[in-house]
């Protein structure tokens, strides 16, 4: 194998006929030009081949690969479980009466490679470097499956694990007439586009108002549409996504 | 015949009806088509969306019922003696009721299970009175057609199924793989299920959350069974069922942790002095002689 390059998140055009880049200790990738417009992809971790794709690219002399954060809906394919993430603070919050707060947390993210062509991206691939766990919110006739995460609450803006965590900023209000105790957000993530620099990634910031529902108190959840400076959007997910949840089965 | 329009009256089948009323009737009939037929978009609407196997039948039976009612107005409008029909279509209508008796019982079945909806098409389901477990592949107005899991082809009337217990198993969006795994007595329990812990937290499909329990579950005949528990998205259960037994066989095997087999240790007392002497075989070799009553003194 060639020397290995140590990439990122990112774009990458590949015009050579072998490039190969290390993403992290044990994860290298492999691009291979087997003819003109043709290439062959591969992961490997270790020694081991763990995954490969044919490209056929004809009408271009380059490849367009991108390298991005996803959210942790992917793997393990082809599941997909969960359109949600279930983020359990490992300290549960006390809101104060009528109060708000605001906070960081850490999610998990994947790793997503894509081709781009013409403006649009196709995933090639797309893996997790950390354990990947799920959780039921709710009960199983009525509940949802989830990407599951504990994590610690920070009030200072966290640094994210490279590829294997993003943070969110999440915005809190306790409209009720009561203190309430906060154990969990769900937060839909599916189809949302992420923020990165570097290895590091970032989510939208995560809107959650705890209110009297009709039946009961919920928590209406809503990742808000913005931008973060300094930091790239993905741009890899279609423009109309569903970016609100309401918890109606406990927090 | 243009004396008999000029005087407004028409002879049908040797009855003579005013035009007017044969108008009036036609008009019956054509209000009555039109009616129905604005009656059976909001039904056939309302249908497709809460009962969609149901709403072509429904909906068309909600049509011929309100032409029907129209038609026997405007028979009745005309003047014709309706007593002698219906009695004739109630007779008529037992009869056909005992020839079709079974028939009528699965479409009505039909339609009370599309108000129940304990499964749809595609849900794995299995008729527990008549054994039968498999894919609902179709619904029809008068049976339910199912793919056994063996690719067998069955179709099951509707009253069979309506009165039968139907256990559906992917109605839930999560299911509950429970294994059992026996350990010798002199295994170090809390070994083994940190050992079965391990493997459970580490494969992604089955659930954090309702958090996965391993049990001391009880003390069996030839080992302590310990019970797992853990809560899988219903597509997997088959799948991890199946995965998590062997998983945790060769873990308790690389942990040199024993699964026994059943087996049951005879005492002799004395007499044997805890041994199985040669002499007490039986006569081929291939079993243990017991000493008689007689022997036993």
């Amino acid at each position: 194998m060639l020397q290995r390059e140590v990439v990122t998140y990112g774009d990458y055009i590949i015009e050579e006929e072998e490039w190969n880049g290390r993403l992290t200790d044990k994860i290298m990738l492999s691009i291979k030009r087997v003819e003109h417009g043709k290439y062959v992809y591969e992961r490997y971790e270790g020694d081991k081949r763990v995954s490969s794709r044919f490209i056929d690219t004809s009408v271009s002399d380059s490849l367009h690969l991108c390298i991005y954060p996803v959210v942790a809906v992917y793997t393990p394919q082809p599941a997909n479980y969960a359109k949600h993430l279930l983020l359990k603070f490992k300290d549960p919050l006390v809101m104060d009466v009528k109060s708000s707060l605001e906070c960081y947390i850490k999610m998990p993210v994947e790793v997503g490679i894509f081709e781009m062509y013409d403006g649009r991206a196709t995933m090639i691939d797309v893996f997790a470097t950390k354990l990947i766990k799920y959780a039921l919110y709710g009960m199983p006739d009525n509940g949802v499956i989830c990407r599951y995460r504990e994590s610690t609450v920070y009030f200072k803006m966290p640094k994210a694990e490279p590829l294997a965590e993003a943070v969110a900023h999440v915005r809190l209000h306790n409209y009720l007439d009561r203190i309430v105790t906060v154990n969990m957000l769900v937060i839909p993530i599916d189809g949302i586009d992420l923020y990165y620099s570097g290895s590091e990634a970032m989510l939208d910031t995560v809107n959650a108002v705890i209110k009297q529902g009709i039946r009961n108190e919920v928590v209406e959840v809503k990742v808000e549409e913005g931008s973060e400076s300094g930091w790239r959007k993905t741009n890899v997910n279609p423009a109309v996504v569903a970016r609100s949840y309401t918890m109606e089965l406990g927090f | 015949m243009v004396e008999e329009i000029a005087l407004g009256t028409i002879e049908i089948l040797g009855t003579r009806i005013e035009l007017l009323k044969v108008l009036i009737s036609i008009a019956i009939v054509a209000a009555g088509v039109v009616v129905a037929r604005l009656v059976r978009i909001p039904v056939s609407y309302f249908l497709t969306k809460y009962a969609p196997q149901a709403a072509p039948l429904a909906s068309k039976a909600v049509f011929w019922i309100i032409v029907g009612v129209a038609v026997l107005s405007a028979i009745g409008n005309l003047g014709v003696e309706l007593t002698g029909v219906l009695l004739a279509g109630g007779i008529a209508g037992i009869i056909i009721g005992f020839a079709v008796q079974s028939t009528v019982a699965n479409l009505f079945s039909g339609l009370f299970m599309q108000i129940d909806r304990a499964f749809r098409i595609g849900d794995a389901i299995e008729v527990a009175e008549m054994n039968v477990a498999g894919v609902v592949t179709d619904i029809t107005a008068f049976s339910v057609v199912l793919r056994r899991f063996d690719g067998v082809y069955v179709r099951i009337p509707n009253e069979k199924i309506f009165t039968s217990q139907v256990r559906n198993f992917g109605r839930n969006i999560a299911r509950r793989v429970e294994v059992t795994v026996g350990i010798a007595y002199k295994e170090d329990m809390n070994k083994a299920i940190e050992v079965i812990r391990k493997i459970v937290d580490e494969d992604p499909r089955i659930l954090a959350l309702p958090e996965p329990r391993i049990m001391v579950w009880e003390l069996g005949s030839s080992s302590v069974n310990i019970n797992v528990w853990c809560w899988v998205p219903t597509q997997e259960f088959f799948n991890v069922r199946g995965e998590l037994v062997k998983k945790i066989k060769e873990a308790l095997d690389a942990n040199g942790i024993e699964i026994p087999f059943q087996q049951v240790t005879v005492w002799f007392g004395d007499r044997g002095k805890g041994k199985v002497k040669e002499e007490e075989m039986d006569d081929k070799g291939g079993g243990l002689r017991l000493p008689s009553l007689n022997e036993r003194g």
